[in-house]
């Protein structure tokens, strides 16, 4: 078997695969959101500000999760206040808070004495070590969030296609889209606990920016967009266990790399007039029928992708069993670090970064 | 003021604007049910204001503008409204359709999706303006010509009292802008419903409304006599000739 089908008899691994597909359900319906309304440095500003709120927790004793939904909400607010239509002013504002969350984070986590460890877990992520405890959580959320925006999808593509119309219908174009920055805000803030900061943007952008490629409806965009994260996540993590890689990169260069193949097949259907063709006689059927084909080849890519993966470095298999047994028992007892040899083989993230790691999870367990 | 019957929008005093920057002052109109207006002047005179103040999109900064409900049905008052075509985003994944069905999303109310009624409704619309064989056609990829009627379809889908019309034919060309104006002559025969326009076509103006509202230097001048407006308007197409002018700083 490979690795990847090895790994998955391991809870850790389990829980690391159960985390980036639910993170990425989410995100892919907000990534086509994000990608559409031009909100991509939204949402890095968000998670920014998400990681200064880690900061204050981290000064003052507060409890992380809430301490962090705070700030984040705030940021909510404040992008809130920005009348719609001034995009001048709210590129501005969003810049700002994006500096302001990264200065905060910094000089927060310096004044914690826990700089550059924490900075490091916040960005690239805790993946290996994620608890089911933070899977439970997110569910909720994710439900919530999931159930408002399908409920609320006709009056969210209204307010976002054209507001100034949709108000004159006296639909409250200010509260749909503070409640979309409050859902991607809370979802940012558990997602980026999990999988780090890194991840949960590429998580962002990626999906949705394919999905805009190749989708002319907004239904089968996102789902285009909610499968393209997984076909990224089951990618990522299989070529991380068959290469020996650090799993949040591999997943967010997997993302990439099925982005630059869907890009790279809509220039040729492009070129050999494909569209045009379409064009003439374009219906629904048509739509569903190409993302679906698609779909099937972004899953045959990703699964010869993680076979020459698996095939090109069989030797590392055990290496990762040998730290998956490692991490299970950090996961029971995360209050006791261990202690690694150097001698010991290892896994090249994790032994880079797991004690700063262990670190972020007692400060976020508290 | 002028006097209104059915009174179904009143402005008294107001002055609108955007912060500190007052753009129409004494502000004193108001409009009935079955209205044709047509609201013209130069460029940058405030034209759009009064359109979004009277949609209710923009608050007075002084004064008071009512909106009532429907005088003879006791409910809120239905808005239609087209914008340019080219201030929306053309990297949208929609069809022509569901840009229609936007135009029955207050009517539908959160939490619900389309009903067949709804889509019927969207249907006719596009058959009004003659676009139901483009239905699923994807919004971005229609002509510019195209894409206004689909916006003025949105508009009919919601079956509004008032149509209000900011620069629709703005790059259409004239066989296109005599279509457009035509169909929305043909619904208000049909519905009685009010129609609020912003337009540099003077001369369609001239010919349709039944008031004009020239707005210039920060003031609101209302025309409602057939033959005044002729000649005033007569005027300013003698005086400069707007409609080519603006066509070309465009």
């Amino acid at each position: 078997m490979t690795a990847f089908f090895d790994h998955l008899q391991y809870a850790f691994f389990q829980n690391t695969l159960m985390a980036c597909l639910l993170v990425g359900l989410v995100c892919g319906i907000f990534s086509t959101y994000v990608v559409l309304r031009r909100l991509v440095f939204a949402g890095v500003a968000l998670t920014q500000l998400s990681s200064a709120g880690l900061g204050i927790a981290a000064v003052t004793g507060l409890a992380a999760v809430p301490t962090s939904l705070a700030t984040t909400i705030l940021g909510v607010g404040l992008l809130g206040l920005v009348q719609p239509g001034r995009k001048n002013r709210t590129d501005n504002l969003i810049a700002l808070l994006y500096i302001g969350g990264w200065a905060a984070s910094v000089l927060l986590f310096a004044v914690a004495q826990r700089g550059d460890s924490e900075m490091a877990a916040i960005l690239y992520g805790d993946i290996l070590g994620v608890l089911p405890g933070d899977i439970w959580a997110f569910i909720p959320v994710a439900i919530v969030v999931l159930v408002l925006l399908m409920a609320l999808g006709k009056e969210m593509l209204f307010v976002s296609f054209d507001p100034e119309t949709a108000a004159t219908y006296r639909i409250p174009v200010w509260l749909y889209d503070i409640l979309l920055f409050i859902t991607l805000g809370v979802t940012i803030v558990f997602a980026t606990k999990m999988l780090g900061l890194l991840l949960v943007f590429a998580f962002l952008v990626a999906p949705g920016t394919a999905a805009l490629l190749v989708c002319k409806r907004m239904g089968p965009a996102l789902t285009f967009s909610v499968v393209f994260t997984m076909i990224m996540s089951v990618l990522g993590l299989w070529l991380a266990a068959g290469l020996d890689l650090p799993p949040g990169p591999a997943v967010t260069a997997a993302g990439l790399v099925l982005l630059g193949i869907v890009w790279i097949a809509q220039m040729v259907r492009d070129n050999v007039g494909l569209e045009a063709e379409e064009s003439v006689g374009w219906r629904f059927d048509g739509e569903r029928a190409r993302v679906v084909a698609l779909i099937v080849a972004l899953v045959i890519v990703s699964g010869v992708a993680g076979a020459l993966s698996t095939h090109v470095a069989p030797e590392r298999t055990e290496d990762l069993l040998h730290h998956g047994h490692h991490h299970e028992a950090v996961e029971e007892y995360p209050q006791e670090a261990p202690h690694h040899d150097a001698e010991e083989p290892h896994y090249h993230h994790a032994d880079e970064v797991e004690e700063d790691l262990l670190d972020l999870d007692d400060l976020l367990i508290d | 003021m002028e006097q209104c019957r059915e009174t179904v929008i009143e402005c008294e005093g107001a002055t609108l604007g955007y912060g500190r920057l007052k753009v129409l002052e004494e502000v004193d109109i108001c409009l009935s049910l079955g209205d044709y207006v047509g609201i013209v002047g130069p460029n940058g005179a405030g034209k759009t204001t009064l359109l979004k103040a009277l949609t209710g999109i923009l608050s007075p900064l002084r004064g008071r503008i009512e909106v009532r409900k429907h005088p003879r049905e006791d409910r809120p008052l239905i808005f239609g409204y087209v914008a340019q075509s080219n201030t929306l985003d053309d990297s949208y994944p929609v069809s022509a359709l569901d840009v229609v069905l936007m135009g029955r999303v207050s009517s539908v109310g959160p939490f619900r999706s389309f009903g067949p009624a709804d889509v019927d409704a969207a249907f006719r619309a596009l058959e009004r303006v003659q676009l139901d064989h483009r239905a699923e056609w994807p919004y971005p990829e229609l002509s510019r010509g195209q894409q206004q009627r689909v916006l003025l379809a949105r508009a009919l889908a919601g079956e509004p009292d008032i149509l209000c019309l900011d620069e629709p034919t703005n790059f259409l060309d004239p066989n296109a802008q005599v279509d457009f104006m035509n169909t929305v002559d043909d619904m208000r025969d049909e519905t009685g419903m009010t129609v609020l326009i912003v337009t540099h076509l003077l001369q369609s103006v001239a010919d349709h409304a039944q008031q004009v509202w020239l707005v210039q230097a920060g003031r609101i001048r209302v025309l409602s006599d057939p033959t005044i407006i002729q000649c005033e308007l007569a005027d300013v197409l003698e005086g400069r000739n707007c409609r080519f002018e603006e066509a070309a700083s465009s």
